[in-house]
């Protein structure tokens, strides 16, 4: 149904006059709160930006801005060269450095305070999305249209990390030259979600978490429900994954996925501003299958991840 | 600067949604405090617009359940079309006003989620992938359910002509 093109042209103008309460000084308070968070002393008035402030928007500018940089990753396997990088350690424990990704700095975790707070959003929010969903055996959002259960409102867990914009499983293949790759194991089935890499090609997919994957929690936030993050996109793991990203202080391990090199970064130990999406808790596993860059993130040992990622196909 | 840039289309997101001024600051200045918290997650490449408001939509359905309440919008004082080429006489200015004023009152009296997408797609002017973000369905959804919801006014206002002789 098209929209009323009057009633369409009243509404734009509507918009236009529509009277909003005055917006409060945001930046004021929310800097006031991070610093009495911070155990130092509210400062409404400051001749300039707080450290603080300064290390957020650094932050946001090096996330955004570190896809232009090339991290000049080059040489072995899937176009990514770590020198003498042919023996896998097998564990995530010592790396050598010389399969060391150069790192770029990178802050410390933020306040540890917000979990509690955030942590009951965030799981209501992965309740809620089971109800969104309208196809009943996968939990899939349906194609077109909606349901009244998804119209019950409530962000789905990738929502709430930034993954991007989600889509349905059919407008993921649409924008694939390649079949979708799925895991097999330990939870065979149509991903729960999948999100268009606003930016970047390709897509990814989320399962929730159960059947052997642990719920990831994110520091600040708490349990998000994910279990599995597929990330898929034409080409090799280097350019798709590693082309301006930076891990400091932490190793990438090689990884043999179905004879083929790939590459696992341990959990707990690394920052990935770009490479990961998901926080310490969770290991990435990346490697190349049938042309496509494969990044799986999931709260597994490296030999499960390798496990996973074998019946991907 | 993070915040400046986007407190305006976050705290009216929030307010959007809650139909209160206070608990929509609460909810945008939460929003912004998570947001920070989580910046390491953020995806580079990925839009933080979307993101943030996703965040401050979240929290501010948290506070309208709690709240339970809502203030209407408002239209603002009318300035009488001085910038519009042809003029306008007093009674028409009335009779534009009133129809505004009964469109307003039609799409506050919508359903939640109808008056939730008009609000964010012709009020505020999201995207629609923003606005998808914000509702946590596919952006095709967006589309489908504001047509719907412009339907259901479109009868809401029929109803009240009619009511109106």
């Amino acid at each position: 149904m098209q929209p009323d093109r009057d009633l369409d042209r009243e509404l734009r103008d509507l918009g236009s006059r529509v009277e909003y309460p005055s917006t409060p000084d945001l930046a004021g308070s929310v800097r006031s709160r991070l610093d009495s968070e911070a155990g130092r002393p509210a400062s409404p008035v400051r001749s300039g930006p707080s450290l603080w402030w300064l290390a957020a928007a650094a932050a946001l500018v090096l996330l955004v801005a570190l896809p232009v940089f090339s991290l000049a990753i080059r040489g072995t396997g899937g176009g990514m060269a770590m020198g003498g990088g042919a023996a896998d350690s097998g564990g995530g424990g010592a790396v050598d450095e010389s399969r060391t990704v150069p790192l770029m700095e990178e802050q410390e975790d933020g306040p540890s305070g917000g979990a509690s707070s955030s942590a009951g959003a965030l799981a209501g929010q992965a309740g809620t999305s089971s109800a969104s969903s309208a196809d009943a055996a996968t939990g899939y959002p349906a194609e077109d249209g909606e349901s009244e259960a998804d119209s019950a409102g409530g962000a789905t867990p990738g929502y709430s990390l930034g993954l991007g914009e989600r889509i349905t499983l059919r407008e993921a293949s649409a924008r694939s030259e390649a079949p979708i790759l799925l895991p097999r194991s330990p939870n065979p089935g149509k991903p729960d979600e999948a999100y268009d890499r606003v930016g970047a090609p390709g897509f990814i997919l989320l399962y929730r978490a159960g059947s052997g994957l642990p719920d990831l929690r994110v520091p600040g936030v708490g349990n998000t429900g994910i279990g599995l993050v597929l990330t898929e996109t034409s080409g090799d793991v280097g350019r798709a994954y590693l082309a301006g990203g930076t891990v400091r202080g932490a190793g990438l391990e090689t990884a043999d996925v179905d004879g083929g090199q790939g590459y696992w970064i341990p959990p707990g130990v690394d920052r990935l501003t770009v490479a990961r999406s998901l926080g310490p808790s969770a290991g990435v596993l990346l490697w190349e299958r049938d042309g496509q860059a494969l990044r799986l993130e999931a709260g597994v040992s490296k030999k499960e991840a390798i496990r996973i990622a074998e019946s991907v196909r | 600067m993070l915040v400046r840039g986007h407190q305006a289309v976050a705290f009216r997101t929030a307010f959007t949604i809650t139909g209160d001024a206070a608990e929509a600051e609460d909810a945008a200045q939460e929003a912004f405090v998570k947001v920070y918290r989580t910046l390491e997650r953020f995806r580079s490449g990925a839009p933080f617009r979307p993101w943030l408001l996703t965040v401050v939509a979240n929290e501010a359905r948290n506070r309208r359940r709690a709240a339970g309440r809502r203030v209407g919008l408002t239209l603002r004082a009318a300035e009488h079309e001085s910038q519009t080429t042809a003029p306008t006489s007093p009674e028409t200015v009335v009779v534009v006003d009133e129809r505004r004023a009964e469109l307003l009152g039609a799409v506050e009296g919508l359903r939640e989620e109808d008056r939730e997408v008009i609000s964010l797609r012709y009020f505020l002017e999201l995207t629609e992938a923003e606005a998808a973000s914000i509702m946590g369905c596919a952006r095709g959804t967006v589309k489908s359910r504001l047509s719907r919801a412009v339907g259901r006014l479109r009868e809401k206002m029929m109803e009240a002509q009619d009511a109106a002789g």
